[in-house]
């Protein structure tokens, strides 16, 4: 085995340990969140090796396609995560983001990797790090605002329907689940926004346009408007709660159609 | 000696039985006596709550448990037939068990209620004063408490939800990061509400705002909080404001509206609030609870999951019984070590008698000894008989204890050709008192 498949290996099964000893957690009277966060950083610290040997293997920033890029974004997912104070004792919590990050690499670690791939002459820019950094960092803040949006909707669902059960007794309060989900789009949207605006400069200095409507710039604007509706909604109007969070699921479907349904169903001039 | 529990609970009698047999604390010394002056009765404890009127006595044999089922209605004032069907009747290991799980909260209306425990040791205590418990049921009760202890600490029965007031705040905190800083609202007055406040400002509630249609309530309710009476017209304008409502008025109509809680809603720009509708009938109106962000539970909510927070707690139960099965059986060790006094008291006595008797034809025979030689030949003779009895004596304390003993206790009697219970303590006639002492010398 070579050290990627090692690394590989070991981040899988510690994130895998991670989402195990907070789904333990769930169903026990113990709290074992804590260990869960301690094999959660220990995982960052192994996928982070992995992004560095492919980085020295391509001998440049490794982004350059959809399986870097991938791997990029789960790990930034959970390193927001374990860094986020207030969502640290949501065995809930946890366990989602443990499992979808999980998910993520294993997805990431399926897709081919050519490392063959040297840029088009017309790719090479300084915008183009700071580009794909960015939006996937906008990315990775709004799957948690996701996550913590689902939590709220099944917690007001169980609120509703008079469920107090173990489940809704795990979930963090609807409080602490809207201030999550806000503080992460708080993080995500300007990250986004700043993918948005160095892409295009980007795409002037390679094709002479700053925008030309091609289907990513198309369904990134339209994710950047759902999300600026939800900022609207809390900032402006001071709205909290089921349009909000509704809101917030929305966006997350657009942000996987600008990231990956874009790329399956039409050809633009992105590669991913 | 025989253990037994005669008695009846909220599951075996319909609660006007209940009544009409419960003996008031008052009366528990005269109850305890006048049970123990019964011949066949040598110690009794009676527990009597408002679920449950227990007798745990001491008697002779079996045979003896029908005098204190008669004495009970006797006491009372009720017809045999009345009651007897609705009573249960334990003894031996089924009685020191039955106690352990009444103690451990097992046996209660609401499981793992702690009171219980309370009503075990005032029980004992009234007895220990009326002196009508021994070695037995000292040695039964002083295990009965320490299962009601060890069960509260060392699993979480007592933890669930008991009161309404619990769940009000198990409730908030999931819609609330903290209570802290909260406001609370408080329309009308009652017990209930007055518990789910007391409850809420535990646990860190901050602002009360009380409103009643008499003012003086409401002042009297808020001075008691430190919060703020709130008149009867400013309620929609107090709904903008507060996070927990709490309403148990005694009005036929609905006092909070759909339209009332709407606009309340929007000045509360979707921060979400708690109604606790405590009220019958109800003072929210149902369809207030369809609102985006109100979770509005009435009393038979809360109800629910109290009900609920049983089903958690079998689990816990579990852990109970471990304790109650390990409890039991050390006291069936002590329990069955008792068995062995009578025994061993016929052994020493058939011996000592022996002694005694030949003694004195020795004396006639020896004719002139001194007093100093007699005593001599007494002190001889009487550690003669404590050397032989000793190791039978140990022997028979083991196998008393132990559930599966190679001789039994009636084989010993026939080996030696005694036969302890009746001679020492019917005929000698001496007073129970000495009877029950017996019990801690051995």
């Amino acid at each position: 085995m070579d050290n990627a498949a090692i690394l590989l290996a070991a981040t899988m099964s510690l994130y895998c340990a991670a989402a195990a000893v907070c789904l333990w957690s769930l169903r026990g009277e113990t709290d074992r969140t804590r260990l869960a966060l301690a094999l959660a950083a220990a995982g960052l610290a192994a996928h982070a090796g992995m992004i560095i040997d492919r980085g020295i293997e391509l001998g440049r920033v490794p982004l350059i396609n959809l399986h870097d890029s991938v791997s990029f974004a789960a790990w930034a997912t959970m390193a927001i995560y374990v860094g986020a104070r207030r969502a640290r004792r949501s065995a809930a919590l946890g366990a989602a983001v443990s499992l979808v990050v999980l998910a993520a690499v294993a997805f990431g670690s399926a897709i081919p990797r050519d490392t063959n791939q040297a840029l088009v002459p017309a790719l090479r820019s300084r915008w183009s790090t700071i580009h794909v950094v960015t939006s996937l960092l906008g990315y990775a803040g709004f799957v948690l605002a996701f996550i913590s949006a689902v939590g709220h909707i099944a917690q007001e669902k169980l609120l509703k329907a008079k469920r107090i059960d173990l489940v809704q007794k795990r979930l963090p309060s609807l409080d602490a689940l809207d201030r999550f989900a806000y503080s992460m789009v708080a993080l995500g949207f300007p990250m986004f926004t700043l993918g948005i605006v160095t892409g295009s400069l980007w795409a002037q200095s390679a094709w002479g346009s700053y925008w030309s409507w091609d289907p990513k710039e198309t369904w990134s604007l339209i994710t950047w408007l759902v999300y600026a509706a939800y900022l609207h909604v809390r900032i402006l109007l001071g709205r909290r709660g089921k349009p909000a969070n509704r809101l917030l699921v929305a966006g997350f479907a657009c942000v996987l159609m600008t990231y990956l349904g874009v790329n399956l169903l039409a050809h633009g001039l992105h590669k991913y | 000696m025989h253990l037994v529990v005669i008695g009846l609970n909220h599951k075996t009698a319909p609660v006007e039985l209940r009544e009409r047999l419960s003996i008031d604390a008052s009366r528990l010394e005269e109850a305890l006596g006048a049970l123990v002056s019964i011949a066949a009765v040598s110690e009794c404890v009676i527990l009597s709550t408002c679920n449950r009127t227990e007798v745990y006595a001491c008697t002779r044999t079996r045979a003896d448990d029908a005098q204190i089922v008669d004495w009970i209605g006797a006491f009372c004032g009720v017809p045999v037939d009345a009651y007897e069907r609705h009573l249960y009747s334990w003894a031996g290991h089924k009685a020191a068990e039955h106690l352990f799980r009444v103690a451990a909260g097992i046996d209660s209306m609401v499981i793992g209620e702690a009171q219980i425990l309370g009503q075990v040791k005032a029980a004992y205590a009234a007895a220990k004063r009326a002196h009508s418990t021994g070695s037995v049921l000292n040695s039964l009760f002083h295990h009965a408490v320490s299962v009601g202890k060890r069960v509260r600490s060392e699993t979480a029965i007592g933890r669930g939800a008991f009161s309404v007031g619990s769940v009000a705040v198990q409730l908030a905190e999931s819609i609330f990061e903290g209570l802290q800083g909260r406001t609370i609202l408080v329309v009308g007055a009652g017990k209930t509400a007055e518990l789910a406040l007391t409850h809420l400002t535990c646990a860190g509630a901050g602002r009360v705002l009380v409103a009643n249609r008499t003012k003086q309530k409401a002042e009297a309710l808020a001075a008691e909080y430190s919060g703020l009476a709130v008149a009867f017209q400013d309620i929609p304008t107090a709904l903008g404001e507060a996070d927990i409502v709490i309403t148990s008025t005694g009005s036929t109509e609905p006092i909070i509206t759909r339209r009332m809680m709407a606009q309340a809603m929007s000045a509360r720009r979707g921060r979400p609030v708690f109604l606790i509708d405590i009220a019958v009938p109800r003072d929210v109106e149902a369809s207030v609870g369809e609102l985006d962000s109100v979770f509005l539970y009435n009393i038979d909510d809360l109800r629910a999951v109290l009900e609920r927070d049983t089903h958690i707690r079998r689990t816990e139960i579990e852990h109970a019984e471990a304790v109650i099965a390990q409890e039991l059986q050390r006291f069936m060790v002590r329990y069955r070590a008792l068995d062995a006094v009578p025994v061993i008291t016929a052994m020493r006595d058939k011996f000592e008698e022996i002694r005694r008797a030949e003694l004195e034809k020795l004396r006639s025979k020896l004719g002139d000894v001194s007093a100093e030689q007699f005593e001599a030949i007494e002190a001889a003779t009487r550690s003669i008989v404590n050397k032989i009895c000793h190791h039978p004596m140990i022997r028979i304390k083991d196998y008393a204890a132990s559930p599966d003993p190679p001789v039994s206790l009636e084989q010993i009697c026939e080996l030696f050709g005694i036969c302890p219970g009746e001679p020492p303590r019917g005929e000698t006639g001496r007073p129970k008192a000495d009877t029950k002492g017996s019990g801690e010398e051995n």
